[in-house]
């Protein structure tokens, strides 16, 4: 019953450099409410690549990523996303497409965009503007998700959003990759 | 004569719609209306009672470790359970951390740009401005150069076309009262209550076991075990980890929250005189000090003030707690003018109302998907200042030198504190009342540590073999925004019932039967309103209880429009 504690995440500043190289970070942050159908999507794809011998292994520096289920924390989330080398956010996207629609953001874009504030369960480009407010804005934001069927109360994703879901992972994993690679990181 | 609608008031999607009927300048009836059904008691029904916790946590984000708590207080009940000291202890800290991270969120990023202008700030005086802030605490980044810096970020930021934050915002409007130089302290302190909090959050990130969603709550108990002697547990290095955490918490509410809160409602008196409803609060009372039942030795005191009179407390009996839905979008066995306690409570939605997009919700009939909670038939409003005004009646005396303290400042008789500044001034409060029980909370765990009390859980019931057929219980639990009820009804080891009563249902809720208004609706009579399509005034009154309507929808909006919808119809 009990669990093993383990240390609270350091904030990126205490985060000591390891000798000889720069230390890179990023995060994968899935947002969403889990009990309320299509939008679980965040939390699920977390799930995915949370495991040891889920898609993360196969990057130059697993070691570098982490996943992590934001639920619906709003500001509490932001020690965990500051000044990283690269942000993926997953959450559901209205673009007014079909539902099921793959669609993948620069993040930065998201933020010239007409934007409302309600810290209380404040969304994907709520978190990047306080981020820039505060100058701690990741080097590289994406955000990634998918148009929902339905966001009705239940604890499993729609079929149409279901679908979706290899497509985003890779999604995901093709942006940590090239970050990486960029950075240097040849594993 | 016109009608107001503001959707959504907590300016995220599908929540909380206001509609308020203005006639010469003033608010004289509104309706406030859940727009969204909200029924995490269906996904529970038949699952482990000890998992109930798990989901209910999320209900809402902000409030994650509320309903867990509430959750296994309810399980707990029902079984007999008595939780050891230290687990009360760890829940204390939780919830206390919770409490004081959640109040100067709200106040810095929920409520105070209804007060602030942000204009005003790019034309304030740093020099000014220094002189201001220094004038009212001891805060030490309160120099000229420190606001020069802070105006020209916020100014670049404006000058970028990207200040998404604070684009929606009704600047210039003729009911901000502050002068520029208070709107700039105002904003430095927004952006520093961002760097502040995270050190708050990592008392959750200690006794939670992982961030952001806490782990280790448990049926009786907390499963963070304490053991001075073992890495990976609650030890000696983990204890001043805390230790370390309390003064930056206290620094800030005692030097930049509570001196600015003073600050704000030194320019808007007359915001004592608005927003007071119904005067009747509840508080089922909580953080024990004791044994989980022993009401006598809660942090916050159970009780009741009616009718504003601060003389008697009158007594919590939780079996008079009833909801209403003559005007909600569910149905009843019983009909549309029963009521239900709790532990009979159905969750059963009907809509009736119009199809949307629609204009007008029809609020002769059901216009919301919040139940409407009444205590013995009275509408009780919950929330910090029920929970202050509850404690000063009971005469506690610490709350009584804080709101005492408080009305002297500001030159204000008690009966100030029925108002909409009223509950923004007994948050702030609470939050410093909260301060020496954290340093008492965690001060108590270290000696029980350091005596060999190491136990964390009480698990001689933890086996579903040794409950009864049949069971129920009650997890009343004071959360940030006020009281919140978990009943739980168990029978052959599952979960045959379950229903929540969020703080925002009794405070939010519609019209009953009866035609009596919700805390909320009836607060807003009398409101002022100066600009019919900008009506700040609303908002500030809404805003006051920190609305919070549970289970957000996270919808990235890739096309930019416009989310926050006012209308005068």
């Amino acid at each position: 019953m009990a669990i093993a504690m383990t240390d609270p995440p350091p904030a990126a500043a205490d985060r000591p450099p390891e000798p000889g190289a720069a230390v890179r970070r990023y995060v994968v942050l899935g947002l969403g409410n889990r009990i309320q159908g299509d939008e679980a999507l965040g939390a699920l794809v977390v799930e995915m690549l949370d495991r040891p011998d889920g898609p993360l292994a196969a990057l130059p520096d697993p070691g570098a990523v982490e996943a992590i289920d934001g639920g619906t924390v709003g500001l509490a989330l932001l020690p965990l996303i500051e000044d990283l080398d690269g942000l993926v956010v997953v959450d559901l996207i209205d673009g007014r497409e079909e539902p099921g629609t793959l669609q993948d953001l620069d993040g930065m874009l998201l933020l010239r965009r007409d934007i409302v504030m309600g810290v209380h369960d404040l969304g994907a480009t709520e978190l990047l503007a306080t981020l820039q407010l505060m100058g701690s804005m990741p080097q590289r934001v994406r955000v990634v998700g998918i148009q929902p069927m339905s966001i009705h109360l239940g604890t499993e994703l729609t079929p149409a959003v279901g679908a979706a879901v290899p497509a985003l992972v890779r999604s995901v994993v093709g942006h940590l990759r090239a970050w990486q690679l960029e950075d240097g990181s040849d594993g | 004569m016109a009608k107001i609608v503001v959707d959504p008031v907590t300016r995220i999607e599908g929540h909380l719609r206001i509609e308020a009927q203005v006639d010469g300048g003033q608010v004289t009836d509104a309706w406030s209306s859940g727009t969204m059904f909200r029924g995490m008691e269906i996904i529970v029904q038949g699952r482990d009672p000890r998992e109930a916790w798990i989901w209910t946590q999320r209900i809402c984000g902000v409030c994650t470790t509320v309903h867990a708590v509430a959750s296994v207080q309810a399980v707990e009940n029902a079984l007999g359970i008595s939780p050891p000291p230290n687990a009360l202890l760890m829940r204390n800290l939780i919830s206390g951390a919770q409490y004081i991270q959640d109040h100067v969120i709200h106040f810095y990023h929920l409520h105070a740009l209804d007060w602030v202008d942000v204009t005003g700030a790019l034309v304030a005086d740093p020099a000014k401005t220094a002189d201001l802030a220094q004038s009212i605490s001891p805060w030490p980044l309160s120099s000229k150069a420190y606001f020069t810096e802070v105006q020209a970020r916020v100014k670049a930021l404006v000058d970028s076309g990207q200040l998404s934050i604070f684009t929606n915002g009704y600047w210039g409007h003729p009911a901000y009262k502050l002068p520029p130089e208070a709107d700039l302290m105002a904003v430095a302190h927004y952006i520093e209550a961002l760097s502040w909090q995270r050190d708050v959050i990592r008392m959750h990130a200690v006794l939670g076991g992982k961030n952001p969603h806490p782990q280790t709550f448990l049926v009786g108990g907390i499963a963070a075990p304490v053991d001075p002697n073992s890495p990976n547990v609650i030890n000696p290095e983990r204890m001043n980890l805390m230790a370390s955490l309390l003064p930056t918490m206290r620094r800030f509410v005692e030097e930049v929250y509570l001196p600015d809160v003073k600050a704000v409602a030194a320019f808007y008196p007359e915001w004592f005189g608005y927003g007071a409803g119904h005067r009747n609060y509840m508080s089922y009372g909580g953080l024990p000090n004791g044994a989980l039942d022993d009401e006598a030795l809660y942090t916050f005191p159970r009780g009741i003030i009616l009718d504003g009179d601060l003389t008697t407390v009158h007594p919590v009996d939780p079996a008079k707690i009833t909801e209403a839905i003559a005007h909600s979008y569910y149905q009843y066995p019983g009909g549309q003018d029963s009521a239900l306690h709790p532990f009979d409570g159905v969750t059963d939605p009907k809509y009736t109302g119009p199809t949307p997009p629609y204009e007008e919700l029809d609020t002769a009939g059901q216009y919301s998907w919040l139940k409407a909670p009444r205590y013995d038939g009275k509408v009780m409003e919950v929330g910090p200042l029920a929970r202050m005004l509850v404690a000063y009646g009971a005469g506690n005396q610490k709350v009584q030198e804080l709101v005492n303290g408080a009305l002297e400042a500001l030159n204000a008789p008690p009966t100030a504190l029925f108002s909409t500044l009223g509950r923004v001034a007994a948050r702030a409060l609470e939050a410093a009342y909260l301060l020496d029980w954290m340093d008492t909370w965690l001060d108590q765990l270290n000696k029980n540590m350091n005596s060999g009390d190491l136990r964390i859980a009480d698990t001689s019931k933890w086996d579903p073999s040794t409950w009864p057929s049949e069971a129920q219980g009650f997890g009343p639990h004071e959360a940030p925004r006020g009281a919140l009820g978990h009943w739980v009804k168990i029978k052959d080891q599952k979960i045959a019932n379950y229903q929540a009563v969020v703080p925002s249902t009794w405070n939010a809720g519609p019209r009953d039967e009866k035609g009596q208004t919700g805390p909320y609706e009836a607060s807003l009579i009398g409101t002022p309103v100066a600009v019919e399509d900008q009506p700040v005034e609303i908002l500030r009154t809404v805003h006051s209880f920190d609305p919070c309507l549970a289970c957000a929808v996270h919808v990235v909006d890739a096309k930019g429009e416009e989310k926050v919808k006012v209308e005068v119809l």
